[in-house]
């Protein structure tokens, strides 16, 4: 028997052992070890359907014990009588599952669907990238091992990873990539895609010398890995992918789905053995939290890194609340049967109500400070401990005093995500380790973000529409208090909206005059609210269609720090052009750069003259076309759409070239003069930039311009009609004066 | 308000009633609600998302100085899925209760492709043993929509309900085709 210490990668399911685990030792080898995983999961149901279920599983393969147990249902006051199938491995709990599912539907199974990382979580307190001790055998198998550190660390102790980069030098989608770039910290190379094959020897070879942890890659499961397999075989030559060579590489089915009101595509995945694989253009969060953020995922969820980094953080939630119910022995369901207890119209009316939202006030304003409570929805989950297998409390007074499945797997989420960002304060702002925490920060910020709706997600294990409404319930209630703390501080509220409010008072521009009111705040509500900053100025902005109508969170505005805020406008938007949210964005700074209510008028003729001077760009031709971009999105089957929209119009030109088209995928496209009227930009044949219909992007252009200068009483009517003619003549003098601004 | 918001005769006798249309006709089906709580209690299960009180509250109001007590007299579940569906339609018919009990876009969550064909189908044909047993001592009014092109391969559920059906009514197709531009002419 040796002892091994060393950093846990990767685990995944071997048909005779049980387990492969992957370790980074801290002599920086790289070892595989087996274990043995018996595992165990249950069925409920009328006595002689298990009496049949018991006939028909005794003495299967696989099957090392059957006995009839009580045990703890979440949504059931008493235990239940279940039958324990205790298994020899996952694997073939997996396969006896699927057998007797088909055969006994009737039956409520538990833990049935557990994955193995969960598992092997709840069991060890191991998980990914865990600094264990082992025990192991002659035989390489594992005896024993014990974490030696806790997914809630602070500063975990990680091991040196082996990063290798690889991606074609273009979109595969645009063009065809002649050449792959390799990057690793010991390397940076260029390698040719040249027809003999040449490129994957290379590849080869530098996987198996440098052997890496990570294998990052640029549209790799999309195009980069099925094309190097492909060619790898058409040419004969070896491509070692996996770190377990006698493994291909695992595909996962591409998918769409529903995600907070978006249809979500996921293409085919691509997922390798003693190492992972990271796509960044399929890694969901990665523009959000990049490798740091990826790595603190799968630490705290369990989630394999591959995982982490490409599925919702809704999966990882759900990860954690499975983990917290296998460790106080309650049952997981499988299928979820709980519904929704009886109540009357009138009380569906009082409970069915979403965040608490207060009109902004129109316009501009000076002084203004925007307090924020910290992670609002959690905070509320946890001091009102609503959870769906415990009494909902009384606004926000628990009802139950140990703490619910939900409220238990927040809690020390909640309050590391409070020390990190304690810990970011530490560090000056472009010091490397700020950078690294806020990645971690912003990984956590998205799982406490997605706690809350996955109390109402159809498919969540542990979700109760009624605690739902209850977290909304506290929160409009923890919002009321604080404008009413707010107003009797002699605090005007401009403007609210779920978890914010935005203050002023005359003479109050500095942060200590703050500091009252929060504290104030912070006593009547129980929940931590922070400030922000203080903007020199925010401009609120109405509706679109009618003036006179206020529009929640759609502003801009700049700290006084210098940091502009961007809400709800078209720079904000997704399928808005790069270009065009650029120009909105610089006409900002330009506005930003202004320090007192006096010094803004120039800086609105700045930003004018900012805009026009795009605006003759873009008729002039002079903007580059990929910058013109609309990234649109088709979300259901193209067959299903009766009316017909842009993004629907260049979808079926790239089906007619071949291209499949699935609900939930990205469109990009090109608005083009004449017939087509759009351009599909992923046909990857090029444009000639005088077929770029510049009369609609003028008209693009125009309304995000509008929408900065609106504030400054400038019609977005007269500014477009400007745009499109430039025959009217636009003063902008009657505007500044009207505003009470220096027209010079 | 219309007296007569599908073409069911009132009142309402013990028997399955489906209608089928566009977006499950929602609005006919809360008009049918606001209507049954001004006199009497009923049972709503919402299968779909489609229970707006807010609709019932307002199309009320004009008949009664009560609104609020009306409102009681409507009591309401909501499933998300198909299981919950069936374990909803069980926990009633375990005890059946003598009010009408209207059922808001049945097959909603049936189509919901994370959940095998197979599956559905057996959850929904349990579902309707339920229902055959509720129709003996209450109406049972079900509304449903015209399966969508994406759950084509689903139609038999739909033919199925059908199949289960006292009385059946359909909304014209013409009706439907303009209800995908203008909703709600009815009333």
């Amino acid at each position: 028997m040796i002892t091994f210490r060393g950093w846990l990668l990767d685990l995944y399911l071997n048909q005779t052992e049980g387990l492969t685990l992957w370790f980074i030792g801290e002599d920086d080898s790289r070892v595989c070890f087996r274990q043995v995983f018996p595992v165990t999961f249950y069925a409920a149901g009328p006595k002689e359907q298990l009496r049949s279920l018991w006939k028909r599983v005794n003495g299967n393969a696989g099957v090392l014990g059957l006995s009839r147990k009580q045990k703890q249902d979440v949504f059931v006051s008493d235990p239940v009588d279940v039958m324990q199938l205790d298994m020899a491995s996952p694997a073939s709990q997996v396969r006896l599952f699927r057998d007797i599912e088909a055969e006994f539907p009737d039956l409520t199974y538990y833990d049935a669907d557990v994955t193995i990382g969960t598992r092997y979580m709840a069991r060890y307190g191991v998980f990914p990238l865990a600094l264990c001790e082992l025990e192991v055998d002659e035989s390489q198998i594992i005896q024993a091992i014990r974490p030696l550190n806790t997914r809630w660390d602070l500063i975990p102790d990680l091991p040196p990873l082996r990063i290798f980069e690889l991606a074609p030098n273009c979109d595969p989608s645009r063009g065809r990539p002649t050449s792959l770039h390799m990057r690793t910290d010991r390397f940076v190379r260029q390698i040719p895609l040249d027809a003999i094959g040449d490129y994957l020897r290379v590849i080869d070879e530098a996987l198996t010398a440098y052997d890496p942890d990570i294998f990052v890659t640029n549209w790799g499961d999309s195009w980069l890995i099925p094309f190097l397999i492909a060619q790898s075989e058409e040419k004969g030559i070896p491509l070692r992918l996996n770190r377990d060579t006698a493994r291909p590489v695992r595909w996962q089915k591409e998918t769409t789905y529903f995600s907070y009101g978006h249809i979500i595509y996921r293409p085919e995945e691509a997922h390798l053995f003693g190492r992972c694989h990271v796509d960044r253009r399929s890694a969901m969060m990665w523009s959000d939290f990049s490798m740091a953020g990826t790595l603190e995922m799968a630490r705290v969820t369990t989630l394999p890194i591959e995982k982490a980094a490409r599925v919702s953080p809704g999966q990882g939630i759900s990860a954690m609340q499975v983990i917290t119910a296998l460790e106080r022995d309650v049952l997981v369901p499988y299928q979820k049967r709980q519904v929704e207890e009886f109540k009357s119209g009138m009380q569906l009316i009082q409970s069915d109500r979403g965040g608490m939202i207060y009109q902004p006030k129109v316009g501009l304003h000076m002084d203004v400070a925007q307090v924020d409570f910290v992670s609002m929805y959690p905070a509320v989950i946890i001091k009102g401990n609503i959870s769906p297998e415990v009494p909902l409390p009384n606004v926000l007074e628990p009802a139950h005093e140990e703490l619910g499945v939900v409220p238990s797997t927040l809690k020390p989420l909640y309050e590391k995500r409070v020390e990190i960002k304690k810990k970011i304060r530490q560090y000056p702002p472009d010091h490397p380790m700020a950078a690294t925490l806020k990645e971690r920060a912003n990984a956590l910020k998205w799982l406490l973000v997605v706690c809350f709706g996955f109390l109402g997600y159809k498919n969540a294990r542990y979700g109760r529409i009624e605690a739902h409404e209850a977290v909304t319930r506290g929160g409009r209630e923890v919002l009321l208090r604080a404008k009413e703390v707010a107003e009797a501080e002699g605090f005007e509220v401009l403007h609210m909206y779920v978890d914010a409010l935005w203050i002023k008072k005359n003479g109050c521009s500095r942060q200590e005059h703050f500091t009252d009111v929060i504290s104030k705040i912070n006593l009547h509500t129980g929940l931590t609210i922070n400030l922000d900053g203080i903007y020199r100025w925010v401009a609120f902005l109405p509706s679109k269609t009618d003036a006179r109508v206020p529009i929640a969170n759609r502003y801009f505005g700049v700290f006084q720090s210098g940091e502009i805020k961007v809400r709800g406008l078209e720079a904000r938007r997704r399928d808005t052009p790069v270009w065009i949210a650029a120009v909105q964005n610089q006409m900002i700074a330009l506005l930003g750069q202004s320090r007192t209510k006096s010094d803004l008028s120039d800086h609105i003729r700045e930003a004018f003259r900012y805009y026009r001077a795009s605006l003759e760009q873009l008729k002039a031709n002079q903007v580059p076309v990929d910058q013109l971009v609309i990234n649109g999105k088709v979300s259901y089957a193209l067959e299903a759409y009766k009316a017909s929209t842009a993004s629907v119009r260049a979808a079926r030109q790239m089906q007619a070239a071949g291209m499949p088209i699935k609900p939930g995928m990205r469109i990009r496209f090109i608005y083009r003069v004449g017939e087509p009227d759009v351009f599909a930009w992923d046909l990857g044949r090029p444009i000639n930039p005088a077929e770029v219909n510049k009369a609609k992007y003028i008209e693009l252009l125009a309304k995000a311009g509008s929408a900065v200068l609106a504030p400054f009483g400038i019609s977005e009517v007269l500014f477009r009609e400007w745009s499109e003619t430039q025959t009217l003549q636009l003063k902008l003098k009657p505007y500044l004066e009207k505003k009470g601004l220096p027209s010079g | 308000m219309e007296t007569s918001v599908i073409p069911f005769n009132a009142p309402l006798l013990s028997k399955r009633f489906l209608a089928i249309g566009a977006h499950a006709l929602s609005e006919k089906m809360l008009e049918l609600i606001a209507r049954l709580s001004l006199t009497q209690r009923l049972i709503v299960l919402d299968c779909g998302n489609r229970s707006n009180m807010y609709s019932v509250a307002k199309l009320i109001r004009p008949y009664t100085s009560d609104p609020v007590k009306v409102m009681c007299n409507i009591r309401l579940s909501r499933a998300f899925t198909c299981y919950q569906v069936l374990a909803m339609v069980q926990a009633v018919a375990a005890n059946p209760p003598r009010e009408p009990l209207v059922i808001l876009d049945f097959l909603a969550t049936f189509l919901d492709e994370d959940v095998e064909l197979k599956d559905a189908r057996r959850l929904l044909e349990r579902s309707l043993d339920c229902l055959a047993a509720l129709s003996v001592s209450s109406p049972v009014v079900i509304s449903a929509r015209p399966t969508p092109t994406i759950s084509r391969q689903r139609a038999g559920l739909l033919e199925l309900l059908r199949n289960n059906a006292d009385v059946c009514w359909e909304e014209p197709h013409a009706l439907q085709a303009a209800q995908q531009t203008q909703m709600f002419l009815f009333g």
